[in-house]
């Protein structure tokens, strides 16, 4: 018997020749346009943007209200922010896009593709040097796959800003001489990549990075947008004409750059989750995207005229907003907008028994959640924008919601910035005027009720409609530190918190409102109040926020890399 | 009684072998023993023989004899000569009827003892010695352990050659000698004792097993030794020793038993099996530290070990150092254990059946505050603050009276029990020899709803084919099964739940502090997001995890008939292993029901809805199926020469390995008609499906050789080579050898210390090398791999990511280790055995990145360039000894082991506190704590802008000491992770462990007890979830009654801060505790019936059984087990068993 083993064992195969079943070579990859396609593909992955509830870019702002009953706010509105707070640092990344950038040229398949690869690729390096460079300045530039032995090459200090912005202008140059015309495919292309570098160019000119006003800058940023829109008009994109459905018609002519969401595919379901009302979510979930007092306030009339605390009762807030409040924002009464609603009841988010008899029921209890959660909303509002309203609470997760990462109406607002800062009013005001018109607001004396007139009013303006039009786009915290008022507009807010509203039911609970009765008939009946977020804010200062602290453990494996001057280290961010 | 003792070299060396050795006499004396008590009467002397022998010398005759039949033979080759040529020619007789013609006018005189025949001289037999009593000076009665007589116990006066034995009695009775005599009793397979006369005319005895005898033959890897050859540090438990405790994962028995072995039984979960370490630590990797499972020759999984059942094994071998382990080489670098299991016995048939029940108990459970301390605790919290109460009057009255949420753990809570069975045969005749065993057992957890269940089969059979060809083939299986209910907090990776229930526990005490689990109807209540713990455990669905294993053994040897001493084997063993998985969650029905109070949190019983738990967030059901497929081939020859008093033995063996596994799952959602747990029952959209799954496969080849030289028993070489080669590693990098090698020097052989205290002493030294290439494989290739999908436009793009920076160098492990020790057995009982070793680990494979800027943004792959050094100790003692009828042993053990990090990767500005190197890879390093602010003077010695993390402190909270800034060294008011030092002298592992073990044998009783512990250690103080923040809105441990308030400022803990309100719960000293303990693990007592009694019913043995394990745990660490990770973890077992063993 062993002989026979034996036999085997000299005739068999070697026992050490084996394959890795799980992988391909580099030779697959360069010489196939599909798996380099494929390498690029996962570059999408890694970087396009997603939904995200409770993002900072909303929490952290004056967008979005506190959770209730949750007593803490975050460290940046606290000022207990350290150096170790923000961390993105996608050098992983950037190394595989400088590796296929270096091999590219010598893949054996068609030019063409490659072009077109090769400015993929350059698009999202710029992309992450970017979103470095706007947190914390100039970082490495690192341009090339460098060998790890190659000490000289790889341990380098960081690079001043300017230069940063110099790259990551270049790398989109090419990038835009590169790629197609828009095909609608979910690539980016030539109008993606002209679009992004408009907005660089807006970040550059804007105070954080341009603190002397240089109108050089300005210029750049408006030529970057000007051409922008100028050349994605030619390839039919434009604003749509009812905002209510940028997220309900998918890939509309208002979409520039997009994560597309699909059942079963890709969904953005988390999301869906959170921000629905927990006694349709059902799911335990819920305080994402609530909407602060102070964005509902933000929205102008559908005359264009502001909305005045002062003058007007909050009972009637949802009268006569313009379409962009009604996309926007859930209210008590407002009408149905998720599927378990619709025909059954409008949303209601009054709170009842006011008495505090519990004979009648359970004092101050939220019509629409479980209190016991705490997890109803702080605001007194929820968010109607990105809500997709073919689900249930049973396929919740499976919400198809894209997300837009850039569109039209972006560019157009970039560039009435750039317009109104190098001192073209006139086309800042035209500019504006289309992003109101197509929230439905009336032309009145052609200026859509903008009553702006100097630079300054024109920049509020554009500041004010920024916050509406972008409400929860994920934009409001980098826009803030953009142009240097996110201490002075968070602590200004009144009290230093943010604010939500409490509505509260005044008759009697039988007659409580239900289903699909009309808020404008019963509006009378409910007392709203204005409330505060329980914890003050308390903001370090502004400097701290223009450039944050590159985290220790960076520092701690590159002694060429200098910590920002404003978080006690030698790097100038402004340079 | 133990051994079998075969002649495998001449028969002269093995005769003084005996004599030497077996009997430990050095005084001319014929030896007489008997074999075993058990086949006492049970081998037939009526075997027929045929010898047919020209001109042959008695002992050749002898020779033959016992090549061919069963019997061997006893005798001094200084009194018996067997030089006397002879012819014999006897066909079909019995043994007696040859030696009695084979024995005529040889002036020698024999006696058949069951298999022993042993020889006297005549002249001997008649003078000094006889089987006749003579006249009655001293008597006594001799007996085994049980009680029963044993006839046949050699008693000899000492430096003398006078004695006789026992007789079937077991009575002695020996005159003519002086009151000053020792009188010394020996027995095969029984420790031998002196006793002094000292004037006592009867002098009775119970003889006592040998059980750490120098004797004993050991696994040392590819081969056997017999203890007092053994040149590296092995140490060794015999399975008896643990087959009073009722563990289901064989791990968690050796805690405490094995010096030098380290073993954490973290947690008490059903099924768990715990983390086995020996020696230092040689990385600081978390991974890669476990040794190499050895079962019966074949390289096997710790699974595989931990299922094993205590009947079904013989003993457990670790090889410590690095020269023992080097002939497992590349995989021998954490040290090795080894795993006998039984095989069958020549003689009679034995039928054994064994039953036990435990009773588990939770040991140490944590304290949980009452819900009226928890309302004022938290509104007190609240105020500091500075925010609203959480409860108003309504609630605090309520609470006052009320504890809702106790009901949980009520409801869930079972009292957890063990069941074992374990039925063996064994016995032997003729050419097979076997051992079968079956056993099962089924454990369920202190929460519904979560058993393990485990069943085995073991047949080893041994056949010899011709008289130089043997054969031996096991079959080993097993069948695991894990149930467990599906909770929130399983983190599921590949559909498996977590094996100490995660935070189960924390769950049931902490989350849901004022939620009743159900109306009083019995309906579940709706918590809210937390969701409902009895719902989980009731109605959520269940996790089901299946392993099936198969192990097959096929060997053949052949002694070559033209070579003496030359054998050629050849061993297949083929395994197969299948995991199969099924996950079935769904949601459950929960009501929301009116709450009351001011805040809503008194649950009334009137249900206002009805819903659906949130968790699982999508219903479904998942199979996996894991199937690996392997094999070892090896050969290997053996040989085997005696010249003189030189002994060599040579092995070499050649070692091939592949295997293949394959994995697949296939999950389908949503439940649309009605809920069950089949494929049938789910959404049929294909949306709703999903598959999965992977393939690799390895392989390995290896060549081991080994020489063994001993000098007369007394000087000792070894050295061992093995040559592995792994396709884990680049063509160029995948051979390598590990060599080693040994000395031993047996002193107490030598002149110098004859007649000292030492009855036998051995010094030996070890030089090894081993490897560890537990690093994954195809690192040393370029490549890329699949990473997902992508909704590019309309469709789904496939990704493909690149797999890293390649090292084609890549190479294993290495572990260098000098050991030197000694054993040593003295004052007649006394044995102290200690192991000193110092290694060397290099080559550690890791990814080097931490020295390169984040920028440079690559994976790199693991290099072979670390340094660990690790040092130790082990010392174990033992005495046996007795007092009248008792019989006890004592035994100890103390193991230390450190290491320090010599290389590892560091970043190039790295802060001291974060330098590993010349540091324990268990350093701790945390911030400093001054106590608690405890006074507004406190407070205010704290300089303007002191913050904690940017909090400003208040009072109550801990004071941290402020060491440094961004400027090293340089205080700058600001508490954060710079201003974070290493704790010197202290070790989350702990350096030191040590075992105790009592036992006692009276008569048919025997008792065990057994202290385990740990020196050394600290442990970071953890509650629910790992955090030390007390839980404003749930239930805290009832320490925080003991919180810092302003009615108790020197409360022992922080104040009652809400989250993120405080940052008291940082790593600090302030939490770091002396988690040292002293365990009584074991105790347990078993009686054997009497003989007398039992022979009745026709069975040989009943033994009852009944243990604790785990009774008490002294410990300065006493807010929960030491043992586990934290308050919130599934508590150990105390385990109460009653067990029976019944032999036929």
């Amino acid at each position: 018997m062993g002989s026979i083993f034996l036999i085997l064992f000299l005739t068999g195969c070697d026992p050490l020749n084996k394959d890795n079943l799980s992988a391909i070579s580099a030779d697959d990859v360069y010489g196939n346009s599909g798996v380099a396609e494929a390498y690029v593909n996962d570059i999408y992955a890694q970087f396009m943007p997603d939904n995200e509830v409770w993002s900072f870019e909303g929490t952290d702002t004056d967008e979005a209200m506190h959770q209730r009953g949750n007593t803490l706010i975050s460290s940046y509105l606290r000022g207990t922010v350290t150096s170790d707070a923000y961390n993105y640092y996608p050098y992983d990344n950037i190394r595989k896009i400088n590796m296929f950038l270096e091999q590219i040229d010598g893949a054996v398949f068609e030019e063409g593709i490659k072009g077109r690869l090769k400015g993929e690729m350059l698009f999202w390096r710029a992309w992450a040097y970017f979103g470095m460079t706007r947190v914390y300045g100039g970082v490495p530039l690192v341009l090339t796959a460098e060998s790890p032995n190659n000490e000289e090459a790889i341990f380098i200090p960081r690079s001043k800003t300017s230069e940063c912005f110099a790259q990551i202008l270049k790398d989109l140059n090419d990038a835009i001489s590169l790629l197609p015309d828009p095909t609608g495919n979910g690539r980016i292309d030539k109008g993606a990549a002209m679009a992004f570098k408009g907005r660089v160019a807006l970040f550059e000119a804007s105070p954080q990075f341009n603190r002397n006003n240089e109108e050089q800058l300005w210029n750049d940023a408006y030529v970057a947008n000007k051409s922008a829109i100028d050349y994605l008009n030619t390839q039919g994109k434009g604003l749509l004409d009812d905002f209510g459905k940028l997220w309900k018609d998918e890939m509309n002519k208002e979409v520039i750059m997009v994560r597309r969401h699909s059942y079963p595919e890709s969904t953005n379901g988390y999301s869906q989750v959170c921000v629905w009302p927990l006694l349709y979510a059902k799911s335990g979930c819920a305080g994402g995207n609530m909407p602060s007092l102070e964005l509902v306030n933000a929205f102008p009339m559908n005359d264009g005229s502001k909305w005045d605390p002062e003058a007007r009762d909050y009972a009637v807030l949802h009268q006569n907003r313009d379409e962009r409040f009604y996309a926007t924002i859930a209210y008590n009464g407002a009408n149905p907008y998720l599927k378990p609603m619709f025909g059954k009841e409008n949303m209601w988010i009054y709170w009842y028994d006011k008495d505090g008899d519990s004979s009648t029921g359970i004092n101050g209890r939220e019509a629409r959640t479980d209190f016991i959660d705490l997890n109803e909303s702080g605001s007194g509002f929820y968010t109607t924008k990105m809500m997709d309203t073919n689900i249930d609470a049973v396929n919740i997760l499976d919400g198809e919601i894209d997300w837009i990462e850039i569109r039209y109406a972006e560019v157009v607002m970039n560039l009435a910035e750039a317009a109104n800062e190098t001192g073209k009013t006139d086309e800042a005001i035209q500019l504006l005027g289309q992003i109101r018109a197509r929230a439905g607001i009336e032309p009145g004396t052609g200026k859509y009720g903008i009553i702006a007139s100097t630079q300054g009013e024109i920049r509020q303006t554009i500041m004010d409609e920024r916050f509406v039009e972008f409400a929860f786009e994920k934009k409001r915290f980098w826009d803030l530190r953009r142009w240097r008022v996110y201490k002075s507009r968070m602590e200004g807010l009144q009290n230093s918190v943010r604010h939500g509203i409490r509505v509260e039911w005044t008759g009697p609970v039988s007659e409580r409102p239900t289903g699909l009765e009309d808020i404008n008939v019963i509006w009378n009946k409910l007392d709203v109040t204005p409330i505060e977020d329980v914890m003050p804010i308390n903001m370090l200062s502004e400097d701290k926020y223009s450039f944050f602290g590159i985290p220790a453990t960076y520092l701690e494996r590159n002694s060429k890399l200098e910590q920002n001057n404003t978080w006690g280290g030698a790097f100038d961010p402004l340079e | 009684m133990k051994k079998k003792l075969t002649s495998a070299g001449s028969i002269k060396s093995f005769a003084y072998k005996q004599l030497f050795l077996v009997m430990k006499i050095t005084v001319f004396l014929i030896v007489f023993s008997v074999a075993s008590v058990i086949a006492n009467s049970g081998h037939s002397q009526e075997t027929k023989l045929s010898v047919q022998l020209k001109d042959a010398s008695l002992g050749k005759i002898l020779n033959y004899i016992e090549d061919n039949s069963h019997y061997y033979f006893m005798y001094n080759n200084e009194l018996v000569d067997l030089s006397r040529k002879v012819d014999i020619d006897v066909q079909n007789k019995s043994i007696g009827e040859i030696l009695t013609v084979l024995f005529e006018k040889s002036g020698i005189n024999y006696k058949i003892y069951n298999r022993q025949v042993v020889l006297s001289p005549q002249s001997q037999a008649n003078s000094g010695f006889s089987f006749q009593q003579q006249t009655l000076k001293v008597s006594g009665k001799v007996t085994d352990p049980s009680g029963s007589p044993l006839p046949g116990v050699t008693v000899a006066i000492k430096n003398t050659t006078q004695g006789t034995i026992t007789d079937a009695n077991g009575n002695y009775s020996i005159s003519n000698i002086s009151g000053d005599a020792t009188l010394v009793f020996s027995f095969v397979g029984m420790k031998t004792q002196e006793i002094a006369v000292a004037g006592e005319t009867s002098i009775n005895v119970t003889m006592t097993e040998e059980t750490t005898s120098i004797d004993e033959v050991i696994a040392i890897g590819y081969g056997t030794q017999k203890r007092s050859s053994v040149t590296g540090a092995i140490a060794t438990m015999e399975a008896e020793d643990i087959a009073s405790i009722p563990v289901t994962k064989l791990s968690n028995a050796l805690e405490g038993r094995i010096s030098g072995v380290f073993v954490n039984n973290a947690s008490g979960a059903p099924g768990y099996g715990a983390s086995v370490r020996v020696r230092s630590i040689n990385t600081w990797k978390n991974a890669g530290t476990e040794p190499l499972y050895v079962i019966d020759g074949i390289i096997s999984t710790k699974q595989q070990f931990d299922v094993l059942d205590a009947t079904e094994i013989k003993d457990v071998a670790v090889l410590k150092d690095a020269a023992s382990a080097a002939v497992y080489g590349a995989r021998g670098g954490n040290g090795v254990i080894l795993i006998t299991t039984n095989t069958g016995k020549e003689g009679k048939f034995k039928l054994s059946y064994n039953y036990s029940y435990s009773f588990d108990r939770p040991s140490n459970l944590p304290e949980y505050l009452d819900a009226k301390d928890m309302v004022s605790l938290s509104n007190y919290g609240r105020e500091l603050d500075g925010s609203e109460p959480m409860y108003g009057p309504q609630e605090i009255a309520y609470f006052e009276t009320h504890d809702p949420a106790r009901a949980m753990f009520d409801e869930v809570y079972r009292d957890p029990t063990i069941q074992k069975h374990s039925i063996s045969a064994s016995g032997g005749g003729g050419r097979i020899k076997y051992f079968i065993n079956g056993s099962s057992m089924e454990q369920t957890a202190f929460v519904k709803n979560a058993d393990y269940k485990r069943y085995n089969l073991r047949s080893n059979i041994n056949v010899d084919f011709t008289k130089n060809l043997s054969g031996a083939f096991n079959i080993s299986y097993y069948q695991s099964q894990k149930d467990r209910f599906v909770m929130q907090e399983d983190n599921l990776s590949n559909f498996e739940v977590d094996d100490t229930f995660g935070k189960f526990w924390a769950r049931l005490q902490f989350l849901q502090p004022f939620a009743p689990p159900r109306t009083s109807d019995g309906k579940l209540i709706n918590p809210g997001w937390i969701g409902n713990a009895l719902g989980f455990v009731e109605e959520g669905g269940m996790n089901h995890r299946t392993e099936y294993n198969i192990n097959t053994v096929m060997s053949l040897t052949y002694k070559v008939p033209f070579v003496n001493g030359l054998s050629l084997s050849a061993k297949y063993s083929p395994g197969f292993y299948a995991k199969r998985i099924k996950h079935y969650e769904k949601k459950m029905t929960l009501y929301d029901v009116e709450k009351e109070g001011e805040h809503g949190l008194i649950y009334t019983d009137r249900v206002i809805g009805v819903t659906q738990s949130s968790y699982p967030s999508k219903e479904g059901l998942a199979k996996t199926s894991n199937i690996n497929k392997n094999y070892q081939l090896n050969f290997s020859a053996i040989y085997q020469k005696t010249f003189e008093k030189h002994n060599v033995e040579a092995m070499f063996n050649i070692e091939a390995t592949e295997g293949t596994d394959d994995y697949f799952y296939g999950v389908r959602e949503n439940f649309p008609l009605l809920y069950k747990d089949q494929f049938w029952a789910t959404g049929s959209s294909r949306a709703d499906s999903y598959v999965g799954g992977s393939e690799y496969e390895w392989g390995r080849m290896s060549y081991i050789g080994r020489i063994s030289y001993d000098y007369a028993e007394k000087y000792f070489l070894n050295a061992t080579l093995r040559r592995d080669g792994s396709m884990l590693f680049a063509p160029d990098y995948r051979w390598g050898n590990f060599p080693s090698v040994s000395l031993g020097w047996v002193l107490s052989k030598e002149d110098f210390l004859g007649g000292s205290f030492f009855d036998f002493l051995k010094i030996r030294t070890t030089w090894g090398l081993a490897g560890n290439d537990a690093v994954g494989g195809w690192k040393w290739t370029e490549s890329y791999n699949s990473n997902g999908t992508y909704l590019m436009g309309t469709s789904s793009v496939p990704r493909v990511v690149y797999g890293g920076i390649v090292n084609d160098k890549l190479t294993w492990e290495k572990t260098r280790e000098f050991n030197i020790g000694f054993d040593s057995r003295l004052l007649g009982g006394l044995i102290c055995n200690a192991e000193y070793f110092f290694r060397h680990s290099y080559d550690i494979l890791d990814s080097r990145i931490v020295s390169l800027p984040a920028s440079f943004g690559g994976n790199m792959p693991p290099v072979n360039y670390g340094i660990v050094d690790g040092r130790g100790f082990e010392i174990e003692l033992g005495y046996n000894g007795r007092a009248g009828e008792v019989s006890y042993e004592v035994r100890g053990n103390l193991s230390y082991s450190t290491n320090k990090v010599v290389e590892k990767d560091i970043p190039e500005n790295v802060r001291n506190v974060n330098n590993p190197i010349d540091r324990s890879t268990d350093y701790v390093a945390a911030l400093v704590s001054n106590g608690i602010i405890r006074t507004q003077a406190d407070l205010d010695k704290m300089p303007g802008d002191y913050t904690i993390y940017g909090l400003k402190p208040k009072l109550g909270d801990i004071w941290y000491e402020d060491v440094s800034g961004l400027e090293a060294g340089v205080p700058d008011g600001k508490i954060d992770d710079y201003d974070r030092q290493v704790i010197k002298g202290k070790h989350y592992l702990p350096p030191y462990t040590y075992g105790l073990n009592l036992n006692g044998k009276w008569k048919g009783f025997s008792v065990e007890v057994f202290f385990q512990g740990i020196i050394g250690v600290s442990k970071m103080w953890a509650q629910d979830y790992g955090s030390r923040a007390y839980n404003m809105d749930g239930r805290s441990a009832s320490v925080w009654l003991d919180s810092w308030s302003n009615d108790n400022p020197n409360g022992s803990f922080p104040r009652p801060a809400g989250w993120g309100q405080a940052k008291n719960d940082l790593e600090s000293t302030f939490w770091l505790r002396n988690a040292d303990y002293l365990r009584l693990k074991n105790v347990s007592l078993s009686y054997s019936i009497p003989r007398s009694v039992i022979n009745k019913l026709k069975v040989s043995d009943i033994t009852l059984m009944v243990s604790g394990v785990n009774l008490l745990t002294l410990s300065k660490f006493n807010d929960y087990d030491p043992n586990v990770w934290s308050m919130g973890s599934y508590p150990t077992m105390k385990t109460y068993t009653l067990g029976v063993n019944v032999t036929f």
